[in-house]
């Protein structure tokens, strides 16, 4: 019974021009925007590759002159491109893909690219096609699978059968969605054939188990508005009204709520800019920076004419109350900054996930490795970056405010050219999967599911 | 084979449909339930069909309880309705083979169908056509294509002549005869007094639900049935 109905689905779906318009829509969008993401990819890539290259040799040939001279010294840390962007742009051009790590902090660097139209009216990438066209094809191939039997009595005719209401509905589910499914799945094989095609290894590391999630994950994502449009047509008495419902629901699902829960984030959790936090940190470091000074030029006077070695043996509690001030202060400006900026993420992805969209654009941007946790991640091991280089050179070199000029020095021997390099660790497979929001998914899949079958047994044939 | 035990149906908002209703259909015999509009035979028939649940009452097909198991039931009765609902996209070909799948006949060839198709007296070039370009003739006679696939015993109508022309209506008639003379047992609810003569072995009056009269056709012979029809159409409901 169930075989019949769902056959009779699939076979309505592929004559109908909404199946055909779909199938255009997804093999034109998304091997191209595969394509188009993967030579952007490959530019960030080589760009990067240049960037990094260029920074390496400057650290190579940083003279201890250089370094105990330059006031403001910072070294310069990137976080190359995730090659599963090519699927999730997510946050790659947004968050920042270069930081400069100081003596007291790490600050956000100059952006790497100029955003261009895509930034201006919104990025084709994989997950929009299945985000936003699927999602949006998912309910108007459902919204009337019901109310149109309704409506020209052929609901009545196979009821009039040994079928049971459960039976229809599995196979009104099994049938839609399998065309749908399939659309998907054989665009994404035809943009991964193409990506091979063009040069990408798509064997190579993770990328396929990626890419397989991401693909697993939009396929429950656009099973849940599949049944979203059936739940309507098993509820709605005609198709008119199912249609109505079935796109206020998804316009809320897909655009609003993600939206709103951001919205909903920033009043209630509101995080002055890093601009201020930087401004803030900075004023601070002056502050303290011109009463060391003042400090240490009473000492001097205290003191007197003494050899060096002498002075810098007084010189050093002295200074190292600021710096330890200094290094206090600023890091509970950054601290108390990040913890804000992290309480109101986290309340808004937590809000977001909630809907369908909200946790399909969590679990694909975390899984290619351009989502929120990513600017998290690349910050924290900047930090630690900086506590090494801190520990191996920032603490061996001095640099005194004094009435009229500076007073500048090493405590101890430093060799720039062997400073560690900064070396990324990306977030493996396992920690990008984020199961939580595969199982807000499939919580909407069963909630839609047994509502649908509860409608259907209610539903009065007359 | 098709039976009424005190059958009685009350809507959520007080309307007495039908009111303990008694009729039994043979295997063999056709049954028309005459009425007006609103008198209950579409809700007999749905009771039939599980569409609706009986308040008190029975409503058997060959013995099984339709309320109680109705899936068990539906394997032994056809529907035809009076518009029949099939799918206007699917050639009748497709039509017929998706509802024989729905009533269990699996195995059925292309050429099955078409001698079924043939029986009923649709011409041969319909039968690979798309059903929104058939007429509401070739429509009933596909309904009855279906009930034919089924095999199944019992065959309830919902008033299958209304709107026909009457050539169509003759044709269709000349079927249900056929069917008859299969075995089956069938309940027409129709206004049609002219046909019910013609094809009727017994014929049961409804009026608010109630079954005022019951006739044979042995007894019709002697009674003149648009008179007994309009004399209980006009009178009170004792």
């Amino acid at each position: 019974m169930l075989w019949t109905i769902a056959r009779k689905e699939i076979h309505e779906n592929l004559i109908s021009p909404r199946f055909l318009l779909l199938v255009l829509l997804a093999l034109v969008f998304i091997p191209s925007s595969l394509y188009t993401n993967y030579r952007a990819y490959l530019r960030r890539l080589a760009e990067q590759q240049q960037i990094e290259q260029r920074n390496r040799d400057y650290v190579r040939k940083l003279s201890t002159a250089q370094v105990f001279t330059t006031p403001n010294l910072s070294f310069d840390v990137y976080w190359p491109p995730a090659p599963a962007a090519v699927f999730v742009s997510g946050l790659e051009e947004e968050h920042p893909r270069h930081l400069l790590v100081t003596k007291h902090s790490v600050e956000y660097g100059a952006p790497l690219d100029v955003k261009q139209l895509a930034g201006l009216f919104g990025a084709i990438d994989y997950l929009f096609v299945a985000q936003f066209v699927f999602s949006l094809f998912a309910i108007l191939l459902s919204f009337d699978a019901i109310t149109r039997e309704k409506e020209s009595g052929t609901l009545r005719s196979m009821l009039a059968n040994p079928l049971s209401r459960a039976a229809l509905a599995t196979g009104k589910l099994v049938g839609g969605y399998a065309v749908l499914g399939a659309a998907l799945v054989v665009a994404f094989g035809a943009g991964m054939v193409l990506l091979a095609a063009t040069g990408m290894d798509v064997l190579a590391g993770e990328f396929a188990a990626r890419a397989g999630w991401i693909l697993a994950g939009s396929l429950v994502f656009i099973a849940v508005f599949f049944l979203m449009g059936l739940l309507v047509s098993s509820v709605a008495s005609t198709t008119y009204t199912s249609l109505v419902v079935s796109l206020a629901l998804w316009l809320s699902a897909v655009l609003v709520a993600p939206r709103a829960a951001a919205l909903a984030s920033q009043l209630v959790k509101p995080v002055p800019s890093r601009q201020t936090a930087w401004l803030e940190k900075l004023a601070v470091k002056e502050s303290l920076e011109r009463e060391k000074g003042s400090a240490l030029e009473e000492l001097r006077r205290r003191v007197g004419s003494v050899p060096h070695e002498d002075w810098m043996r007084r010189r050093a509690p002295v200074a190292q109350v600021y710096e330890e001030r200094t290094a206090q202060a600023v890091r509970q400006i950054e601290e108390g900054w990040q913890r804000r900026k992290a309480e109101q993420q986290s309340l808004g992805l937590a809000l977001a996930r909630l809907s369908p969209a909200g946790a399909l654009v969590n679990f694909a941007t975390e899984m290619a490795g351009t989502g929120s946790g990513v600017e998290e991640r690349f910050q924290a091991q900047a930090e630690r970056y900086r506590e090494v280089l801190s520990r191996e050179l920032f603490s061996k070199i001095f640099w005194d405010s004094r009435p009229g000029g500076v007073s500048m020095g090493t405590l101890a021997p430093i060799n720039p050219a062997a400073l560690p390099e900064f070396r990324l660790r990306r977030p493996g497979l396992a920690e990008s999967f984020q199961g939580t929001d595969l199982a807000i998914l499939l919580g909407w899949f069963l909630v839609l599911t047994g509502a649908i079958y509860r409608a259907l047994e209610r539903y009065d044939v007359r | 084979m098709i039976r009424a035990i005190d059958l009685t149906k009350r809507y959520e908002d007080g309307l007495l449909a039908l009111d303990t209703v008694n009729f039994q259909i043979k295997p063999g015999e056709v049954y028309c339930l005459l009425g007006a509009n609103g008198a209950g035979k579409t809700t007999t028939i749905n009771l039939f069909l599980n569409f609706i649940e009986p308040t008190t009452g029975q409503a058997l097909i060959n013995s099984i309880d339709c309320a109680r198991t109705p899936l068990e039931a539906k394997k032994y009765v056809s529907f035809v309705s009076e518009n029949v609902m099939l799918y206007g996209n699917f050639t009748a070909r497709q039509n017929l083979d998706f509802f024989a799948r729905l009533a269990g006949r699996r195995n059925m060839s292309r050429e099955d169908y078409y001698m079924v198709m043939r029986q009923v007296g649709l011409p041969e070039k319909a039968f690979e056509q798309r059903l929104k370009e058939f007429s509401k003739g070739m429509r009933q006679k596909l309904g009855i294509a279906i009930a034919l696939v089924k095999d199944a015993p019992a065959i309830l109508l919902d008033e299958p002549t209304a709107g026909l022309d009457p050539k169509a209506a003759a044709e269709f008639l000349e079927l249900l005869k056929k069917l008859r003379a299969q075995g089956k047992a069938v309940l027409m609810s129709t206004h049609d007094i002219f046909r019910t003569k013609e094809i009727a072995d017994r014929v049961g009056i409804l009026k608010e639900g109630r079954l005022v009269i019951e006739r044979t056709r042995a007894e019709l012979m002697m009674e003149d049935l648009e008179k007994l029809y309009l004399h209980y159409m006009q009178a009170g409901v004792a």
